[in-house]
């Protein structure tokens, strides 16, 4: 028995709830090429480099979809990047801050841009993108150093998640939230199958360090519950195309150690990921099943599991997030 | 609006209503409304008195009901769930008593689900949906923490402040508050969360789970208001407890008057049974609070 998760639904769930949720657009555009961008690594984690568009094979559910171009090349990243600070994750809150001002900001590249946000009682992103260091740094500083009445309420993971995506949906290029969180969430208007799905509409991957512990607790002489916070985390990763590191390693070793190469390899993994365009037939703005593989041995892709044509009237796709209750 | 000392909302009263008829509002009176639980020796619930039988004392005097019903009214609850240290081993028993709870609501009855623990949490969906409180059940519990048993009631009294007619909060506790006054240094103290649930009208029902027993605070301010508390003993069931509270909401009696004077001051309200062998539970006092 697991708390903190609903019996999986996945992916094939999801855009089917999509499909009742978005409707159809009034106005189509010519169809024009999807963009997404996926990770290939070897079992060991290694990514695989040089792959071309004959690698590649992808299908929706109705069938193959034309590849239009695979790029390896190294592209500017927009971030951002939304920390924990509600008071279940105290204990590491010292550890993360530091990391975030330390490794993240020096393993951004001089053309990435970020964005610092935080999960308290009322989740909350500083303004605006900047690529300068020092103006990351403040924000950062200024941001997380919240009162501590803010940190004792709920934990709005999801919203927070959702406001992220938000806020990277009119920004070029590829884009990319990072939630450093114990995936503990409480008072959410969202749930995380619906943030998964405007995080896919809009084409963001989401990716987790999790500061999350595992708790098995007793109930009688033979039933147990097991609180894994990081099946919830997991899933919204896997769902949108992120990574999802650090997940349930117990709390002692998460309080004596170094985020900072965790975070320094997540931006890594976006710098390496191919850029697919590929032909999906007509906007219709619905969301789409996507299957992606990849003919090398020995080799497995990291990609969103569905897509949506983006050839909204503005402001379509964000209904993905406001499914009526 | 801000307090809502009678069900009033600025436009409402209500006139006089038969049995059975849902009542109905007219503007520029005020009335104070009073939702009374009516159960025979064996604690049974009787629910099929009609308005003679009643009677309602403001501060000692006889008050005309303008206003009753003995329909089923709408239930409008915060059920808020302690999930400290103490609670988990209880803690899939508490989930599954609470989903029967949820799947127990009808149509036009919204919950919102709340816990606390290492947090105080209250989720903003006020809703009928049992799906969507199902996936709060399922997604937002994490057992662990004190008890902040107050500041947990003053998150889930703020949070149904600005609804309108019968607003009840459902606390199921083991113990004591332990962690209120150190960690939500915010939080009101248990005098103001009291003055506050008499003035505004609140109903609070709380369920104490096979701990130390309930606060006496707890207990008073669910007798004040005209709720109720239950102690459960080991392996009782809290499903039906939790049935008990649905159940006893669902048969109040409404009853209505208009006060004879908007004098700012706190009345005490007696209601009796004429027919005996009953016996009757409502809220003991309003605040008769001048217009503004």
């Amino acid at each position: 028995m697991t708390t903190g998760t609903m019996p999986r639904i996945g992916v094939a769930a999801i855009v089917a709830a999509a499909l009742v949720c978005l409707h159809p657009l009034a106005a189509a555009r010519p169809a024009g090429p999807v963009t997404i961008h996926v990770a290939v690594e070897r079992p060991n984690g290694t990514p695989v480099a040089g792959l071309t568009r004959e690698d590649f094979s992808l299908s929706n559910e109705s069938g193959p979809c034309p590849i239009e171009s695979v790029s390896g090349a190294d592209q500017p990243i927009t971030f951002v990047l939304v920390l924990d600070l509600t008071s279940s994750v105290q204990g590491m809150f010292s550890t993360a801050k530091a990391a975030v001002e330390k490794s993240f900001l020096s393993s951004l590249r001089p053309s990435d841009r970020a964005r610092f946000g935080v999960i308290a009682a009322h989740p909350m992103l500083d303004t605006g993108f900047a690529g300068d260091r020092r103006t990351l740094l403040a924000s950062a500083r200024r941001l997380f150093n919240l009162p501590n009445a803010e940190r004792v309420g709920p934990s709005p993971v999801w919203d927070a998640a959702d406001a992220a995506v938000s806020a990277l949906e009119a920004e070029p290029g590829r884009r990319a939230v990072v939630l450093l969180t114990d995936g503990r969430a409480t008072g959410n208007l969202r749930s995380v199958d619906e943030v998964g799905l405007h995080a896919i509409a809009a084409g963001v991957s989401i990716s987790i360090v999790g500061l999350a512990v595992q708790m098995t607790i007793p109930q009688t002489q033979t039933t147990a519950a097991v609180v894994r916070p990081s099946v919830m985390l997991r899933r919204l990763a896997e769902d949108t195309g992120g990574s999802c590191l650090a997940g349930c390693i117990p709390i002692l070793d998460l309080r004596s150690g170094d985020l900072g190469p965790t975070l320094a390899h997540l931006v890594r993994d976006f710098h390496r990921r191919y850029e697919i365009r590929f032909l999906a037939g007509e906007p219709d703005g619905r969301a789409h099943l996507l299957d992606i593989r990849v003919k090398t041995p020995f080799a497995w892709v990291r990609a969103p599991r569905g897509y949506v044509v983006r050839s909204a009237a503005p402001g379509a796709l964000h209904d993905v997030s406001t499914t009526p209750r | 609006m801000g307090r809502v000392l009678m069900v009033a909302l600025a436009v409402c009263a209500v006139a006089a209503q038969d049995a059975g008829q849902r009542p109905t509002f007219r503007a520029g009176v005020r009335t104070v409304a009073i939702y009374a639980t009516v159960s025979d020796r064996e604690g049974r619930l009787v629910p099929d008195l009609g308005r003679d039988a009643f009677e309602v004392l403001d501060d000692g005097r006889p008050a005309e009901l303008t206003v009753f019903s003995n329909e089923s009214q709408p239930i409008t609850m915060a059920v808020m769930l302690d999930m400290s240290g103490s609670m988990l081993g209880k803690f899939l028993r508490v989930r599954a008593s609470t989903l029967s709870l949820v799947n127990g609501l009808q149509a036009g009855d919204r919950a919102r689900i709340g816990t606390f623990g290492d947090e105080v949490a209250v989720s903003p969906l006020l809703t009928g949906d049992k799906e969507v409180l199902s996936r709060v059940l399922h997604q937002e519990l994490w057992p662990g923490g004190g008890t902040p048993l107050w500041a947990g009631l003053d998150a889930a009294m703020t949070s149904l402040a600005g609804e309108g007619g019968r607003r009840v909060v459902l606390v199921l506790t083991d113990g004591m508050d332990t962690t209120s006054s150190t960690f939500f240094p915010r939080s009101r103290s248990p005098g103001a969360l009291q003055k506050s649930a008499i003035d505004e009208g609140f109903m609070v029902y709380a369920i104490g789970m096979e701990g130390s027993g309930l606060e006496s605070g707890i207990v008073d301010m669910a007798e004040q208001t005209g709720g109720g508390h239950f102690e459960l003993k080991s392996n009782a069931s809290l499903t039906e407890t939790f049935a008990r509270v649905v159940e006893e909401l669902r048969h109040q009696y409404l009853l209505g008057f208009v006060p004879a004077s908007l004098d700012g001051k706190t009345h005490r309200l007696q209601v009796r049974l004429k027919p005996s062998g009953l016996q009757v539970r409502a809220r003991k006092n309003y605040r008769a609070e001048p217009e503004r």
